[in-house]
């Protein structure tokens, strides 16, 4: 009689606890990943989508970092209350399909635009990696130090099979384009005229050609600070704190 | 039973609710022209001889935007001006057409370029329609930090179907693509091949039933114990996030070493600004205007402005129309001007003259009246609001040999309140 209950008991705490982890998975990850599109949104969202703002010294530099924030902060709480690597990769993925609803819906079946003209980034496998750099280190620092090193580095090579083709030269009426110039000249977008784009312009810097490499390794830097101030501003919010008196 | 009811019934009542408020959204066609401020309109840019035809046209024919714009001697300061950057733009309300060229003074203006203040030019555009449907098309100037300069509209039906539709290009080794879906299937199959391997990751953690809680406990068990948490991390974790890192390394070469044999040859993005020709010379008409008093008389919505014209032509100058904002004011007995449709901004009886007009070598003072209902409906009477009561607008003289003088006047204006 007492194991039945025992056993009841264990199949109630189970059951408890399993809705408790859909519950809580649901409003920590969606809110997060919810936040983050919202924030990508009004910050750095044109570069996110539009295929003629994909260029070789912005795009793979401020959506990355600015990417980086909910993810790393995220992950320390995941991290110091479970040991749970998955922060950084289920943030991203449900961006990346929030994203990719938003951009469907808003731009593509509501605005009307194309939808090779507003396609969103891939950042998944940026998200893998510093997931599975935590796992194997164990270590935030070198997870910051490797892993989002790699997020920021990586980000050009990753979307690049998508990106190639749209950067390949044609000529229009008498000028060289990139299709994605094409593109973004002749869908009308009439509160975005060309010159608010913010992309690379030439330079008179010494290795000003060397566009790519060089922010990549810029964007690795910088994603190690991003992570390391998120890692920390997450693990402080994590903190429990008794108010003693209000 | 009645709870089950009662919950299928507040879904149903909020959807019946958004579908009602729905129902009262109507849609918007302006692009708010009318509510910048009344002077700053004026004295920007005024556009003139803005033909946009046919009116009627199918999915897929070719729509041309054409006229000239004068660049205001009187910009305002404050305003950021043409000198910095502009872009020839197209309000359409949306991509329901594409543009297949634009050009300023024959410069093409796929990129943004620069203008002088004080100066005429002539643009074109070519759109092609892309969507059926019914749709104010309007020539627009961007202006760099200042904001857009919306030209005369005018009502473009577009009959077909969209499936109609083509947009294909040419690139320069020879791949022939359709802009509507180019690289789509490229797209959705790395996104989701990515989602996939992204995925798998989260399941291999998330499988457990239950996780949080029993981990939770067991993270503090092991800091209360003053033991290292990270024992939770087993060994076949460590080497599947081994795996999973190892095959993120080598997909994301794989897919680098596709995408540059997919276009071996490829050019950063187009930014360099359209340059202009600097030998632009000024307008240089065969007329000289000055406006001695410019006074608006609210109550009867009547403009007068006393002007003294200067004939240095060959022939007799007569003042045809009075142009502000893009509210044409017609004098009817100099030229017939019909409006092109319902929202065409042209008053055909709206200018009166009084001095007739002016012989060649002359110089003579006469008064100008424009008066319309437009000068209240396009908001125009606001100017009496604005901090600076200024007007400008173009002034058109015609001569009797068909000749044509286009003169840009300004000056203060007076506002009778009586």
């Amino acid at each position: 009689m007492s194991t039945t209950n025992a056993q009841s008991r264990a199949e109630i705490r189970a059951r408890l606890e399993s809705t408790v982890d859909m519950a809580l998975m649901a409003v920590i990850i969606f809110a997060v990943a919810g936040a983050t599109v919202f924030v990508m949104s009004v910050t750095i969202g044109d570069w996110e989508f539009w295929v003629d703002w994909k260029d070789r010294r912005f795009w793979p530099l401020a959506p990355v970092a600015a990417l980086l924030i909910f993810p790393a902060g995220l992950a320390a709480a995941f991290w110091s209350r479970f040991r749970l690597p998955v922060a950084c990769t289920a943030v991203v993925l449900l961006y990346s399909l929030m994203r990719w609803l938003s951009t469907y819906f808003n731009f593509h079946v509501f605005g009307d635009f194309p939808m090779s003209m507003v396609w969103p980034s891939i950042f998944i496998p940026l998200a893998l990696l510093i997931d599975c750099t935590l796992v194997i280190t164990r270590s935030v620092f070198l997870t910051g130090l490797i892993g989002a090193f790699l997020w920021g580095l990586l980000v050009y090579p990753v979307n690049w099979p998508l990106l190639a083709a749209f950067h390949e030269p044609l000529v229009h009426n008498g000028e060289m384009l990139t299709a994605a110039d094409l593109l973004g000249f002749e869908y009308i977008r009439t509160g975005l005229p060309e010159y608010v784009r913010v992309v690379e312009r030439s330079v008179l810097r010494t290795f000003g050609d060397a566009v790519t490499p060089l922010t990549a390794v810029f964007a690795g830097f910088v994603c190690t600070l991003v992570f390391y101030i998120s890692w920390a501003a997450g693990a402080a919010l994590n903190r429990q704190v008794w108010v003693k008196k209000l | 039973m009645t709870r089950k009811i009662r919950g299928r019934r507040i879904p149903l009542a909020l959807l019946l609710a958004l579908s009602l408020l729905l129902s009262f959204a109507t849609a918007v066609f302006a692009h708010g022209e009318r509510a910048q401020q009344a002077n700053t309109r004026m004295r920007t840019l005024n556009w003139y001889d803005v033909e946009i035809g046919p009116a009627t046209l199918a999915v897929g024919d070719r729509l041309t935007i054409r006229g000239r714009f004068r660049t205001s001697k009187l910009w305002p300061e404050q305003i950021p001006s043409v000198e910095d950057a502009v872009y020839l733009n197209v309000g359409a309300g949306g991509p329901n057409f594409i543009r297949l060229s634009a050009n300023i003074d024959g410069v093409s203006a796929v990129q943004s370029t620069s203008l002088e203040l004080g100066k005429d030019y002539a643009f074109e555009m070519e759109l092609k329609a892309r969507r059926p449907g019914r749709f104010h098309i309007h020539p627009i100037m961007n202006v760099r930090d200042a904001g857009s300069m919306v030209g005369p509209g005018r009502w473009i039906e577009v009959s077909g179907s969209e499936t109609d539709f083509e947009n294909t290009a040419e690139t320069m080794f020879g791949r022939k693509i359709n802009l509507e879906t180019f690289h789509l299937r490229a797209i959705g199959m790395w996104h989701l091949a990515w989602f996939v391997i992204g995925g798998a990751w989260l399941f291999y953690w998330l499988r457990q039933r239950p996780l949080l809680i029993p981990r939770l406990r067991a993270v503090d068990e092991l800091n209360e114990r003053g033991e290292d948490p990270d024992s939770l991390i087993r060994p076949a974790d460590i080497k599947v996030a081994l795996v999973f890192v190892a095959t993120t390394l080598i997909v994301i070469v794989l897919g680098f070493a596709w995408g540059e044999r997919d276009a071996p040859i490829t050019i950063p993005l187009r930014t360099a600004k359209a340059t202009m020709p600097d030998d632009k010379p000024f307008p240089q008409p065969n007329a000289k205007v000055v406006i001695d008093q410019a006074s608006y008389r609210i109550p009867g919505r009547s403009f007068r402005m006393d002007v003294t014209i200067t004939n240095s032509g060959q022939s007799m100058l007569q003042v045809g129309e009075f142009l502000t904002a893009n509210v044409r004011f017609i004098n009817p007995a100099v030229r017939r001007v019909k409006p092109l449709d319902e929202h065409d901004l042209v008053a055909p009886n709206g200018l009166r003259i009084e001095g007739g007009g002016i012989a060649p070598g002359e110089t003579k003072s006469i008064t100008i009246f424009a008066e319309d209902a437009l000068w209240e409906t396009q908001r125009l009477t606001r100017m009496i609001n604005d901090p600076d009561s200024v007007i400008v607008g173009l002034l058109f003289l015609y001569g009797d040999d068909g000749s044509r003088e286009v003169i840009e006047v300004g000056g203060s204006l007076i506002p009778v309140f009586e």
